[in-house]
């Protein structure tokens, strides 16, 4: 490499703007202008409509022949073109492909709706981990459920899945393209209307429903009498005034039922009072008192024994 | 979510660690021993750390809502120590693509096989981020591996003035970068992978 220092720093400053060349020509010819959008000659936007041209086209989950086939286009079928890769068109899965979710990432409300789960769940190919994955939802999303197997459900395809079908097999059909398909859950079933019956019928239909309906009642209050009655004591004996040996403020006085029973009395001082030293018949429930030497009645009856 | 970048970061950095490792591995078999008297010839990532490049740069790109660009320390290469400077020179740049390739390719084998399908997501990102690594620095810009090779085959007078790049080229890739680079990059990866049998669209 011996040459003329002049020479040198001439061919260095050729040859720089060569490199700088070479490397812009690299990014010219690899630019994505290779990859540049046409169909046909012209150039498209993407979405579109396309339509197959010929029978039994393969949609597959990738752009080569090497991905599994999700689906299969008869002639003339329609399907919604996104994007192109490596001579191959993304298109929306069309409703007669095949794609799976595992089924513990969605929750079937309503018929055959179910609701995803996961945050963000595949759909996949097939029935398992291995298949490649043809889309993603969201939670919240909703998704109908054809069948589930394994612990994977093959759903009908939704709208976020896409499959691949080589360029030739399309050919552009318009740039209106249908709504999205979105999947509802199906409205609660309506209450079930009473069917209607003849007058009679349903005349005799009241009327037994009201009868049981007053057993029922009478049956409930018979129960509710037992229960308060369960509660109650009865007892027969002579009123006497308690004098100064009264309790509290409102048992001043007791029954004398026999030699060893007697009752002190909680109630109405005026009342009792009124029953002194007479014989009656009283009826009340028993309340603990652990400071009296005898059981206090609350009075709720008392009449007098003639 | 961060366990996905967690998977990510953690890949990258192994496979960038691989990639630099090669270079020097390379270098050292074909007669220069610089890396291997500089310790590099490590797998030891702490080794590899460069603090800006690796870290802080990478970092705040994230934060700003950039691209996370970054680079590990690079292993020092003395081309003339070796035997056959300007032949050599290609292989060693070619190791370290080379070397992701091979780990990307393993890793396909492995994903194949389907004997751990919890590991697929994993394999994944391993085959991605490795085509990715081997394509981008294939890139013909000199600081790049690929400049080497390019350099390696252009005649003397041309790959001299070439290589006067060298200081801006850090600033020229950023440029290819924002006019689509990364996109290009990609297209070629995801090339690759459907060739390699992988699909692209299970990313």
């Amino acid at each position: 490499m011996q040459q003329p220092e002049k020479k040198q720093s001439f061919f260095v400053r050729k040859n720089s703007f060569l490199a700088v060349v070479f490397i812009f020509s690299f990014f010219l010819c690899f630019h994505s202008d290779i990859f540049a959008q046409s169909l046909d000659g012209k150039n498209l936007s993407f979405p579109f409509l396309a339509e197959t041209t010929t029978d039994k086209v393969n949609v597959r989950s990738g752009q080569s022949t090497s991905f599994e086939k999700v689906g299969r286009l008869q002639k003339g079928e329609q399907v919604v073109v996104v994007q192109k890769e490596f001579g191959w068109f993304r298109i929306k899965l069309p409703k007669s492909a095949v794609s799976y979710v595992s089924a513990d990432y969605i929750q079937i409300i309503r018929g055959d709706v179910a609701e995803v789960t996961g945050s963000r769940v595949n759909i996949r190919a097939g029935n398992g981990i291995n298949f490649s994955v043809v889309g993603q939802m969201k939670k919240g999303d909703k998704v109908r459920v054809l069948s589930t197997e394994e612990g994977w459900s093959k759903i009908e395809p939704v709208d976020q899945s896409y499959g691949w079908v080589a360029e030739k097999f399309l050919t552009f059909k318009s740039k209106e393209i249908p709504t999205p398909r979105i999947v509802k859950a199906p409205p609660p079933p309506p209450p079930k209307p009473a069917p209607i019956r003849n007058i009679y019928v349903l005349k005799r239909m009241a009327e037994q429903k009201a009868m049981e309906e007053a057993q029922r009642k009478a049956v409930e209050e018979a129960k509710k009498e037992a229960e308060r009655r369960k509660n109650l004591v009865f007892a027969k004996g002579v009123v006497k005034s308690l004098g100064d040996r009264s309790i509290s403020q409102n048992i001043r006085h007791k029954i004398v039922v026999d030699e060893k029973t007697s009752y002190f009395l909680k109630g109405y001082r005026q009342m009792i009072d009124g029953f002194l030293q007479s014989t009656v018949k009283i009826e009340g429930k028993v309340q603990k008192d652990i400071t009296a030497q005898h059981p206090v009645l609350l009075v709720t009856k008392i009449h007098l024994v003639l | 979510m961060y366990i996905e970048i967690i998977q990510v970061v953690f890949v990258l950095f192994f496979s960038v660690v691989l990639h630099e490792c090669a270079h020097g591995w390379v270098a050292y078999k074909l007669g220069d021993p610089t890396a291997k008297l500089a310790g590099r010839l490590t797998l030891n990532p702490i080794k590899h750390i460069d603090p800006f490049g690796t870290i802080i740069l990478p970092v705040m790109l994230k934060l700003m809502g950039f691209l996370p660009l970054g680079w590990a320390k690079p292993v020092p290469v003395n081309f003339l120590r070796l035997r056959n400077p300007k032949r050599d020179m290609i292989f060693v740049a070619l190791a370290g693509p080379a070397t992701n390739i091979v780990l990307a390719v393993v890793a396909v084998q492995f994903l194949k096989l389907g004997v751990y399908p919890l590991l697929n997501e994993f394999l994944l990102t391993v085959i991605f981020i490795n085509l990715l690594l081997a394509i981008f620095n294939l890139v013909p810009v000199p600081p790049l591996d690929g400049s080497r090779i390019v350099m390696g085959l252009l005649p003397p007078q041309i790959a001299r003035s070439y290589a006067q790049i060298e200081p801006f080229g850090l600033l020229v890739v950023i440029i290819l970068l924002n006019l689509g680079l990364l996109k290009f990059v990609w297209k070629v990866v995801i090339l690759l992978a459907i060739l390699l049998g992988v699909n692209p669209n299970n990313l």
